[in-house]
Formats: structure tokens, C-alpha cells, sequence
């Protein structure tokens, strides 16, 4: 025993690192079956001990809803949604992402709000922890559809949760009990927001038609803008497309369903801009940085937004006159009306499900923008393409996976108050390839190309 | 797997390897690392593993054919074969690399082996070294080929020389060899994972932009992450060859000693990749006479030497220029300036900390009209810049600003040495535990990730 104390002392490191990396391999190898059932398990590249990695990045757990000491859990929204949807690749719901890390805090919270208060702790940790724990278990379940509502609601505590309140907790209490009280009417009021939108999706999901056999005639020219098409280098991956003949417009009657009138797109100004909110990923970011908007639009956007995490992912809102803010979309959208919601997303979601389940997320969120902006005209913006070397090289990325979802949005336009703009003839070639000197990586464009975008914007507006 | 960073080598092969190696009698040891590293190098890069084997062979034969015990009283005949056979061997090893490098600058970039600029580097030195007699005893065939070959360093160095190496004696494995060679592993690791990694997304942000519309503080920024990045990645490599070496039971070969802490750009680089710097001075620079032929003689030596160490570097022009700037600058320093560098001693650290990153962007954009926009954005005297957006210092400030402070923070040597010198603290094997475990955890969640474009 002496002796091998003596050994391990003289290599300390050596034995930490073997002992903890023993141990992290026991514990995917015992719960391989459970915590870790949807992860891929040893081959050469990926040893067992990864999985925990995996797990943590994911908010995946050997054990349910406790929190770790690894001070990289950090869980970008994009890949929980992909964690998500790579379980339900067919039946992902919008908000596929899975918050378990916040949850993870969440229930730090719940318990060391039980220890400054007592008597709140039926109230407040009680059911926290319960939402925790089914939500730890549906993770475990292959095919589980995640909860909204639990997800929004957490999100939400989350956001308005003051963790300094937790560490005063216990010298200050009467200061903790009204943080905290406050941080329970404001959570209460999101769940109630989130609950009334969830049942308006649910009733407009509810009044729709049986799907049509055969596609809707086209809209008239010029109510929108055509889908731009792209040069098919045959290198694309068919397993995030749906095939060529699938239906995409269901609708007769509802929101997408087009009215009486249509309206057509037009040349406009910036001031139509003021009461509009750009929606979208990093490139929404690049045109809020470099389109020159910045001072009369609002934008709200993030690296790596994707329609699978619209709502449930915390994202930048800039609005002219203030600071960048950290919030999330429905308190955006429940906090004023606009006129306009430009929404562009895709390319982040271009290895996630299959052009089917894209166009779906997409319908779903469309209609969860429409409950809460009933007014706003929605404007479905196309992804933009990527260059030619980069379409040639990456079967994802990849322009007619791309080109395919851009069609299969379109169709969600109504040409009244729905309608599809394509800003890739402003910037690509004959080919539909992003152009390659206006680009540094091939899928963003140059800060000095966003001007670009913005007269495409420009040129196609509706003016009702 | 050909990466120290990767899953696959630190829990694959390192552990397999290394617990093969330690068990394994001393005199097999070589054998085995020799096998080893043919297998790493094979999984790497494939069929070049044979080019590789063949100059192994050829520079065996060679040396051993200039090989003379030193102290001998040699004919001349036998004086006039020996440096044939060097010039023969030196020649054709230059010839390949450049050979190699030309086809991959003009045919297509795959066509330069892997770690090639570095094996051929020792070859070259090999040969020099028995020709100079710096090589006393006969190198059997397996130290050659271990020496070459080795895996700690094929694909980036350091260029060890073969006198380093200790071939000739039989090699013991010690505890404390093992655990200090762990230590700068992790060091190493973290470095490449944790902060080169990480700055270098932000010098992607700045391509994605396009330089024309960086604002001047940005651009600085950009100079100074792109350094941080380049510093953090080759001297965590290097820490990591010399773990994984010194594991094996060589000597800890040290290729960076705290260059930014150096007090002028010559000392910078006695400092930076030290083992390529004293390369071109052994086997370039002196040969051509050094600095003993008089100030003309050594300014054409010290630009030669550099040109070279441009050109090593890559074949295109940008790298030339990079290699011809510091160049001058030395010789700037060397003479001109030299008196009052000498009495203002903090004129040399400024030279080393505006100076370097300045020619690090040179290094950096390949393309020449790239590079001058680039200047035109740090120093913005003749031109305005496109669509710029002033607040985005601000935007990368705010999320870069712990890698940046890390970053300079390590730039101290106090910083470094300290967690050096207790490693063995209780404290330090928790940090650098922490410091692994984070790192795997970076590892696995982003270059495993099949869906790499997340970050859009």
C-alpha cells in the first residue's frame, strides 16, 4: 500500500488524470443504457469517456437535473437543438432545444432558495424541480418531443432570476424574498404569455384544412419575388432534403390561406424600416452591423440562430437609440406591434432533419409571430446562397439544399399580408453561387456588401 | 489522430503506445518508437510514410559514408569523397523539399508530406553534424531512424539535433521524466485548446468582414489576436512534443523561451522557435560567414538567412516579404539603432511588441492586395475604409477580452515559471486538471461535432 501511495506521489498528475479519466469512462459504461441511451457509443474516435462530454455539452447528466463541475458546460442553443433533432430528426417541434443546462441552474436555484426560505420553498423550488425531472426523464426517451411550455417557462425564470440573489440568500432574507417574489410574478406572467400564445398556435393549428394532393397555382407576378435557383453540382446530401414532389402549401383557409387581394412589391424608403424587426441569424447580425439600418430598425438576431430555436434561444435585440440587449423573442414580440417582421434563417439548420421538417418549424414559428404581431405584413426572406467553392466542397452547406428550402418556404407566403423576397439576385451570379469576391468565407457576405441586402430590401416592399 | 489535440491520439495512442513503450525492455525501446512513429506517420499522411523511410535509408547510407572518427589524421582523397558525399546528401535532401514545396504551392497543397520542412531540416543537420565531427560515434541505422522519425516531432518539430537526442545511450524511463513531461503536456494542450482555439475564431470574424471594413482599433486588435493565436498554437505544440519526448525519455528540447518578453526583435527570435532560428544560425548563417567578414558580408548573411526562413515558411510572396522585413529590422537593430537599443532598453521591448505583430499580419495575409488593405485599416493615413462600423472594437472586445487577457497575462514569464516550478502543488495538478478535463471537453464538443458550421 506504502508503495503505492509513494508511486502515485511522485507522478501526481499522471495518477489525477488516469484515476478521473477511469472514472468518467465507469460512468458512461454504467449509464450507457440510460442517461447516455442516445449517444453513439465507443468506436476509435470516440472513446466512452467523450459521451460525458457529449452529455454535458448537451445538458445530458449521468444523474438527473444535478449540477456539474465542469466549468465549460456552456450550451450553445443551435446544438441543443440538434441534440434534439438529431433524436427526432422527422417529428422535431419548433423549440427542439433542449434547456437542460439552464435547467441544471435552475434547480441550483430551486435549492438554495429552499435553504434562504423556507416557507417559499413549497411554492417556488417544488415545482421547478418537478418540471426538472420530467424534463430529464423525456430526455431519456427516444423520440420525445420536448415541452414548450416547460421550456419557455424556464427560460423565463431563468432570464429574470438574479443569481446574486441566491448567494445573498441567507444574510439578507427579506431582500431575497422580494427579489425572489418578483422574479415569480414576472415568471408567472411569461408562463401565462407563453400558455395563451401556445393555445392560439394550437387553436390556428387546429382550424386548418386537410392537406391538398395537388400544389396551388402560382401568385401573380410580382407579388413576390421568385425563388432564386442555384447550378446543382450534384454533391448535395439528400438526407437533410425531402424529395422533389413533395407538397408544402396545405392551406385553403387561415392565415396562410391568400384572400381576396394580393399586393404587390414595390420600391420604398428607409423610413418604412422604422417600424420593422429584422429577425434572424449571424448574416442578420452582419446587416444590422454593416447595412447601414441601424439607426431606424430593430433587429433581433444571434450567431447560430436557427428555426429550431427561435423562440426558446436568447438572442440580441438592438433597437435604435439603445443598448444591445440579451432577451428572447416573445418578450420582444409581446412587448410591442410592429409593422413589418422580416424573417431570415436556414443555413445554420442545413444539417439538421430534412427540408420537410424545416418547412414545418418554419410554418410553426410563422404562426406563433402572427398570434402575437396580428397586424405586422411577414416578410419570408430566402437564405442566401454560398459561394461557388463552398457549395462545391461541403454536401451541406450546400446551395441546393438551400434553393429547396427557400421553395418550400416560399410557399408559406399568401401575398397579403405573407409574403417571400429573395435578396440572392443582388448578390449571386449566373449560376445562383454567392459571389466569391464578396464574401471572406464564402457563406457570410463582406460588411461592405450588406448595402446590397438592404437595397434589395429596399426594392421590395409592400405598401398596403 | 496525427494531432496531440485530437480524442484520438491523447486517449488512443498515447496511452497504448507509452504503456507498450514503458514496459518493454530499454534496449527495445527504440525499436518500438521507431514502429510507433512509422504508424503514426502512416496514419497521417499515408504513402508519403514511404518517402519518408526512403530519405531515412539515403540519409543513412550518406552519413554513414561521410562518417569519420573524430581526432583522425584524414587522407585527402578521403577529405574530397566526404564532402561529396555531403554536398550530395545535403543537396538532394534541399532538393526534395523544394521540389516538394513548388508542386505544392503550384500543383495542389496535399502534395507537400506532412512535417516534411521539419525531417528534412534534421537530415540536413544530421549530415552537417557528422561531417563536422559534432556527431562522435557512428549512428546506427534504428537511432537514425528514430531521430528522424520520431513521433513527438515529425509533423512540427522542434528540430532537435541529433546530439540532443542522447542515442547512444540506452533510455530509462523516470517517474519524475513522466510526470513533468504530463505537466507540459497539459500546459501545451490548454494553450492550443483553450486560447488558440479560441482567438482564432476572432481573426476569422475580421476575413468575414473583409478588411476594408474594419475600423483601425480592430484592426489593431486583429494584429495583436492573430499573434496571440499563432504564439499559443505552436509553443502549446511544442510544449506538448516536449512532453511526449521527455515521457519517452529524452531531454526536455525547449523551442520558445517567453519571446515577448524579449527586448528587441533579434532577441525575439533567439526566443521564438528557437530551434529553427539556431538551425539557420548553424547551418546557414555561420557557414556563409556569419557576422566576422565585415558589416557588408553580414548583412547580405543575415538577409540570405532570412529570405530562407521566408521562403521555409511558404512559397508565397507575402512570406518573402515577411521573411525580408525581419530581416531588416535586425539588421536595423544590429547597426543603426544599436546604441541607443542598448541604452533605452524599453525602445527594444517596443520594437518586440508593435514591431512582431505588425509582421505577423504580413505573414498572415497571403494576398498581397489583401495584405495592403489590411495595412491601409492599422494605419489609415490614404484611405477611409468601406462600410466600417465603428462599434466593433467594442462587439470583439466584449467577447474576446478573458482569451486576450490570458493571453497577455501568459506572456509574462513570472506567470508561466510559477506554475512551473510548483508543479508538483496540490494546486497547480487541481488547475491543471481542471485544465485538461476543459480542454477534451472543447475538443469533443466542437472538433468532433459533425456539424461544424454551428457558429454561423
Amino acid at each position: 500500500m506504502q508503495k503505492i501511495l509513494d508511486f502515485i506521489r511522485q507522478i501526481p498528475l499522471v495518477a489525477v488524470l488516469t484515476v478521473t479519466g477511469l472514472l468518467l469512462t465507469g460512468i458512461a459504461l454504467v449509464c450507457k443504457d440510460t442517461a447516455y441511451a442516445d449517444y453513439e457509443t465507443e468506436s476509435f474516435s470516440r472513446p466512452f469517456l467523450t459521451i460525458v462530454m457529449e452529455g454535458i455539452h448537451d445538458g445530458v447528466y449521468p444523474w438527473s437535473g444535478g449540477g456539474n463541475g465542469d466549468p465549460a458546460a456552456e450550451a450553445g442553443s443551435t446544438a441543443e437543438a440538434v441534440a434534439a433533432a438529431e433524436k427526432a430528426p422527422e417529428s422535431a417541434e419548433e423549440n427542439g432545444g433542449q434547456e437542460a443546462p439552464e435547467e441544471t441552474e435552475e434547480k441550483e436555484n430551486a435549492e438554495e432558495t429552499k435553504s434562504a426560505d423556507e416557507e417559499k420553498k413549497d411554492e417556488e423550488a417544488v415545482p421547478e424541480e418537478k418540471a426538472d425531472e420530467e424534463d430529464a426523464s423525456e430526455e431519456k426517451k427516444e423520440e420525445e418531443k420536448t415541452s414548450e411550455e416547460e421550456d419557455g417557462k424556464e427560460e423565463a425564470e431563468e432570464g429574470k432570476k438574479d443569481p446574486e440573489t441566491e448567494e445573498k440568500g441567507k444574510r439578507e432574507k427579506t431582500d431575497a424574498e422580494k427579489r425572489i417574489e418578483e422574479a415569480a410574478r414576472q415568471a408567472e406572467a411569461k408562463d401565462a404569455l407563453i400558455e395563451e400564445v401556445e393555445a392560439q398556435v394550437t387553436a390556428v393549428e387546429d382550424s386548418e384544412t386537410a392537406p391538398l394532393d395537388k400544389p396551388l397555382d402560382p401568385l401573380p407576378e410580382n407579388v413576390c419575388n421568385k425563388v432564386v435557383g442555384a447550378k446543382d453540382y450534384g454533391n448535395a446530401d439528400s438526407y437533410f432534403m425531402s424529395p422533389d414532389d413533395t407538397l408544402y402549401n396545405t392551406d385553403t383557409e387561415g392565415m396562410f390561406a391568400r384572400g381576396e387581394v394580393t399586393y404587390t412589391l414595390g420600391e420604398t424608403d428607409d423610413s418604412y424600416f422604422e417600424d420593422a424587426l429584422f429577425i434572424g441569424d449571424s448574416r442578420t447580425s452582419g446587416l444590422a452591423e454593416y447595412g447601414n439600418m441601424m439607426d431606424h430598425t430593430s433587429f433581433m438576431s444571434r450567431e447560430s440562430a436557427s428555426i429550431y430555436a427561435l423562440f426558446s434561444s436568447k438572442m440580441d435585440f438592438r433597437e435604435p437609440g439603445s443598448d444591445v440587449r440579451e432577451t428572447d423573442l416573445y418578450d420582444v414580440l409581446s412587448a410591442r406591434q410592429y409593422g413589418k417582421i422580416y424573417l431570415s434563417v436556414g443555413v445554420n439548420e442545413l444539417g439538421i432533419g430534412n427540408t420537410y421538417g424545416y418547412y414545418d418549424l418554419y410554418r410553426r414559428a410563422l404562426i406563433k409571430i402572427r398570434v402575437m404581431q396580428p397586424e405586422a405584413i411577414i416578410y419570408i426572406q430566402g437564405s442566401m446562397h454560398v459561394s461557388e467553392a463552398v457549395t462545391k466542397k461541403d454536401k451541406v452547406t450546400n446551395n441546393t439544399i438551400i434553393v429547396q428550402r427557400n421553395k418550400a418556404i416560399a410557399t408559406l407566403a399568401n401575398g397579403y399580408n405573407i409574403f417571400y423576397i429573395d435578396m440572392n439576385t443582388a448578390v449571386c451570379d449566373k449560376n445562383g453561387n454567392l459571389i466569391a469576391d464578396y464574401s471572406g468565407d464564402g457563406v457570410h457576405l463582406k460588411a461592405s456588401k450588406y448595402e446590397l441586402w438592404h437595397e434589395s430590401l429596399l426594392q421590395n416592399a409592400v405598401s398596403r | 489522430m496525427v494531432v496531440f489535440s485530437s480524442v484520438e491520439f491523447i486517449f488512443r495512442f498515447m496511452p497504448v503506445f507509452m504503456i507498450i513503450y514503458w514496459i518493454v525492455p530499454g534496449a527495445a525501446k527504440k525499436y518500438i518508437l521507431f514502429a510507433g512513429s512509422i504508424l503514426f506517420y502512416a496514419v497521417g499522411s499515408g504513402w508519403f510514410a514511404l518517402l519518408l523511410l526512403g530519405a531515412t535509408v539515403f540519409n543513412f547510407l550518406l552519413g554513414n559514408w561521410i562518417y569519420m572518427k573524430p581526432g583522425r589524421r584524414i587522407r585527402p582523397a578521403r577529405a574530397a569523397q566526404r564532402k561529396k558525399y555531403l554536398r550530395i546528401a545535403v543537396g538532394t535532401d534541399v532538393f526534395l523539399l523544394v521540389l516538394c514545396k513548388f508542386l505544392a504551392l503550384k500543383v495542389n497543397a496535399a502534395l507537400l508530406p506532412l512535417g516534411m520542412s521539419f525531417y528534412i531540416f534534421k537530415m540536413i543537420s544530421f549530415q552537417a553534424d557528422i561531417y563536422t565531427g559534432k556527431i562522435e560515434v557512428r549512428p546506427g541505422f534504428i537511432n537514425t531512424a528514430v531521430y528522424f522519425s520520431m513521433f513527438p516531432q515529425v509533423t512540427q518539430g522542434p528540430i532537435m539535433r541529433y546530439g540532443e537526442g542522447n542515442f547512444e545511450q540506452e533510455r530509462r524511463i523516470t517517474l519524475r521524466a513522466v510526470e513533468d513531461g504530463m505537466v507540459f503536456f497539459v500546459i501545451g494542450l490548454g494553450m492550443k485548446v483553450l486560447l488558440a482555439d479560441r482567438i482564432g475564431i476572432l481573426w476569422n470574424e475580421l476575413t468575414k468582414i473583409g478588411y476594408e471594413s474594419i475600423s483601425t482599433p480592430l484592426a489593431w486588435l486583429g494584429a495583436y489576436a492573430y499573434s496571440f493565436q499563432l504564439y499559443f498554437d505552436f509553443w502549446g505544440y511544442s510544449l506538448m512534443a516536449g512532453g511526449l519526448a521527455m515521457m519517452l525519455g529524452f531531454p526536455l528540447i525547449r523551442n520558445f523561451t517567453h519571446p515577448y518578453a524579449a527586448a528587441g526583435v533579434s532577441d525575439f527570435y533567439r526566443r521564438w522557435h528557437a530551434t529553427l532560428g539556431s538551425w539557420f544560425r548553424d547551418y546557414v548563417y555561420i557557414p556563409l560567414g556569419g557576422s566576422r567578414e565585415g558589416v557588408f558580408k553580414t548583412i547580405r548573411n543575415l538577409l540570405a538567412v532570412w529570405l530562407l526562413t521566408g521562403f521555409w515558411h511558404g512559397g508565397s510572396l507575402n512570406f518573402i516579404i515577411w521573411g525580408a522585413v525581419l530581416g531588416l529590422i535586425i539588421i536595423w537593430e544590429k547597426y543603426p539603432a544599436r546604441m541607443l537599443l542598448e541604452r533605452v532598453s524599453l525602445l527594444g521591448h517596443l520594437h518586440t511588441i508593435i514591431l512582431i505583430p505588425l509582421t505577423w499580419v504580413i505573414f498572415a495575409v497571403t494576398n498581397l492586395q489583401e495584405l495592403e488593405i489590411y495595412f491601409s485599416r492599422l494605419f489609415p493615413f490614404f484611405s477611409q475604409g468601406v462600410a466600417v462600423w465603428k462599434g466593433d472594437i467594442f462587439k470583439y472586445l466584449g467577447i474576446y477580452w478573458p482569451y486576450l487577457l490570458a493571453s497577455v497575462i501568459l506572456c509574462v514569464p513570472a506567470a508561466y515559471n510559477l506554475v512551473v516550478m510548483n508543479r508538483r502543488h496540490p494546486a497547480v495538478i487541481a488547475l491543471l486538471t481542471g485544465i485538461f478535463w476543459w480542454s477534451i471537453y472543447m475538443l469533443v464538443n466542437n472538433a468532433g461535432n459533425t456539424f461544424m458550421y454551428f457558429t454561423f
